[in-house]
């Protein structure tokens, strides 16, 4: 667990991880980090301590998505944000379908899928991260992977 | 896929003149509030002062706070121990007690004087030896070769990173003290105390850190021969053919996809130069069903697919990037599987695979092909089964759902008592085997192929440690087990022959 404040250390060590789940989210890489600026601003803003280190990387994943949610509401609202295709971004960078097949998901399944298969969590502590009810989790979690293997399999098949 | 989203995204990363630029807002956001702080207060508020801590301070903190974490969960599942790299830890010796004195070669004292506990492995039940046993023990601990002391910052980086290793650990409680001996695969054994009390996350009380190089293999052969090796041997080993499985198959008349997704007709000259390269290889036999029971017998990007056909039978040959392969044949009476056989093979040559592409001219990434002195890889650890589905349908803490798919959108509702009574006394007596996997010869879990046989609707038994969906072929032929493999590789699916499935009449009914 880092010391509040140091945002150095807290951004070598939870910046490319809030910035996967920003450009998950959003679909764009420069909305993505202006998402993970301002989660970080609050952080070292924030004055009281955290109880362990699970407990401030929850907090950190927290503050990145509903900040992501704040600015696809606000994208809503105005029409005016571009949106580049996060699978032109990957397909670009890694060639790969798999993340083309994750950017066609609705918002509410790709963060899903990428706390429980990314980082890692387990179904009730996405709960707590994201607000959501265990049984909804559950269900999008169930869904989501469905709906990406459809997807993905439509280009690519896994032995 | 699972695994492969996971892949992609971690490529992911931040490009690294954002992270200065984040850094460097946030050292603004942090002056500007601490300034603001001073002009309203008269002083500086140093918590918001980003108070620096050293690299080097803060990975002891953090690391020590991950093995006291450890301690306290009655498990060492870390290189924790090993990461004190300043050497700033408190310094205090370890006390030079009259036993420690008795025996001189011990940098820990004397065992025979320790009510001890020993673990073997990351995340193991720690077991107090007694009798016999116990005395072997510590003899074997007092008189090893603890090696010289080593300063942390000597430790490479590759080996503080290491998550996949196998160690000992060796504890002992003396006033409210944990004291722990810890001896690592990467040639290093750790000491350290913790207090016996100390909260997760608090990391000041952990102390006398002290790090030493020893020969493991020595340690780990000494402690094998009192204890025994407990560990399950879960590794398959392939066993020598001795004669290639594939040249009949490859005389007669069959159809090819090479890592495409559709069939072809071979030429005589792409047959022949086939035949040759199976020919070739000395082929191993081993039990495929354990780790490869999602593998694809459908033509697709990932595989050779080979597909011949002779009266009701049809028999597939399939071959991945690398020295795996595998001949799957199923002989139907109408849609109705009534008898098949799958067998697995590996042979030598670890680019077998990519020369069948560049044999047929199929494009591949050049990541595919692996190097001249890549080993090969024989023998690998076998999967952790599937947990009893009878098991996990006893538990009273797992749910177990009905999810409809209707009108575009999920439905749940709880089984009642006497579904759930129906579908344990099934399972109860129809356990699901290794032997009636079948190959995914449904375009994978969730497809549209997998959707039209067993249609949208399963069983889902979901707990704390527990994640599995239960699907059912609408023919009655098939079970597929979409379970969570916690952590090993997120989410696999098993396909099982079905047996009995008039018992099922009642699910089929709610399935729909």
């Amino acid at each position: 667990m880092l010391t509040n404040g140091c945002a150095r250390e807290a951004v070598e060590k939870y910046g490319d991880m809030l910035y996967r789940i920003c450009l998950v989210m959003l679909k764009n890489s420069a909305d993505a980090e202006d998402a993970v600026q301002e989660t970080f601003i609050k952080y070292v803003q924030r004055t009281t301590a955290f109880d362990s280190e699970g407990h401030e990387k929850a907090w950190l994943i927290t503050v990145a998505t509903n900040k992501c949610r704040d600015m696809l509401r606000y994208r809503q609202r105005h029409k005016t944000e571009r949106e580049e295709l996060l699978q032109g971004y990957f397909i670009e960078q890694h060639d790969s379908g798999i993340l083309e097949a994750l950017s066609e998901l609705d918002e509410k399944y790709r963060i899903i899928l990428v706390l429980f298969y990314v980082e890692g969590y387990k179904i009730d502590q996405i709960s707590e991260i994201t607000g959501v009810s265990v049984s909804a989790v559950k269900m999008r979690l169930s869904r989501g992977r469905k709906l990406l293997k459809e997807k993905y399999r439509k280009e690519y098949i896994v032995a | 896929m699972t695994n492969n989203l996971k892949n992609e995204l971690e490529k992911i990363k931040m490009p690294k003149d954002t992270k200065e630029r984040i850094i460097a807002a946030c050292e603004n956001s942090v002056r500007n509030i601490a300034i603001s702080k001073t002009d309203n207060d008269g002083y500086t508020d140093h918590v918001f002062n980003a108070e620096r801590i050293k690299p080097k301070n803060r990975l002891i903190r953090s690391i020590s706070a991950v093995a006291a974490c450890a301690v306290i969960a009655g498990s060492i599942g870390t290189t924790g121990y090993l990461i004190n790299r300043s050497g700033k830890v408190p310094t205090a010796d370890i006390e030079e007690t009259t036993e420690a004195a008795a025996c001189m070669s011990c940098p820990f004292g004397d065992f025979g004087t320790y009510d001890f506990t020993v673990s073997h492995g990351q995340d193991s039940e720690k077991v107090k030896y007694e009798g016999e046993t116990r005395d072997k023990i510590v003899e074997f601990l007092n008189s090893f070769n603890w090696g010289e002391e080593v300063p942390a910052d000597d430790i490479p980086e590759e080996v503080l990173e290491e998550k996949d290793f196998d160690m000992y650990a060796v504890q002992w409680i003396k006033d409210d003290i944990v004291y722990n001996v810890a001896v690592f695969d990467m040639g290093y054994a750790s000491y350290c105390e913790i207090p016996e009390h100390l909260d997760e996350g608090e990391a000041a009380g952990v102390s006398n850190v002290k790090i030493f190089r020893i020969d493991y293999e020595a340690f780990d052969k000494g402690m094998r021969e009192i204890i025994g090796d407990d560990t399950d041997d879960n590794t398959i080993t392939p066993e020598l053919c001795e004669k290639s499985p594939f040249t009949d198959l490859l005389a007669t008349d069959y159809e090819i996809s090479p890592y495409t997704l559709d069939y072809q007709t071979p030429s005589q000259e792409q047959r022949d130069q086939l035949a040759e390269l199976f020919e070739s290889q000395t082929w191993y036999e081993f039990d495929g069903t354990v780790n490869y029971y999602g593998w694809a017998v459908q033509p697709n990007r990932n595989n050779l697919t080979i597909k011949y056909t002779e009266g009701a039978t049809v028999t597939y040959i399939s071959a991945d990037f690398r020295n795996t392969a595998c001949i799957y044949s199923a002989t139907y009476d109408g849609d109705t599987i009534v008898d098949d056989d799958w067998r697995f093979y590996k042979c030598e040559d670890m680019n077998f695979g990519v020369k069948i592409c560049d044999m047929f001219g199929t494009s591949i990434p050049d990541s595919f092909r692996c190097s001249e002195d890549v080993p090969v890889e024989m023998e690998e650890e076998a999967d952790a089964p599937v947990t009893s589905v009878f098991e996990d349908l006893s538990n009273k803490d797992n749910d177990i759902t009905l999810n409809k798919y209707v009108n575009y959108n999920w439905e749940e509702e709880k089984l009642t008592d006497e579904q759930i009574d129906k579908l344990k006394k099934y399972f109860e007596t129809h356990e699901l085997k290794n032997e009636d996997i079948v190959p995914d010869m449904w375009r994978g879990y969730g497809s549209k192929e997998f959707c039209e046989s067993f249609g949208n609707n399963f069983i889902m038994i979901s707990g704390d440690n527990t994640f599995k969906d239960l699907s059912f072929s609408n023919d009655r032929q098939f079970i597929a087990v979409h379970y969570d493999t916690y952590g090993k590789h997120g989410f696999d699916t098993k396909i099982y022959k079905l047996h009995d499935a008039d018992q099922l009449d009642f699910l089929y009914e709610i399935l729909g």
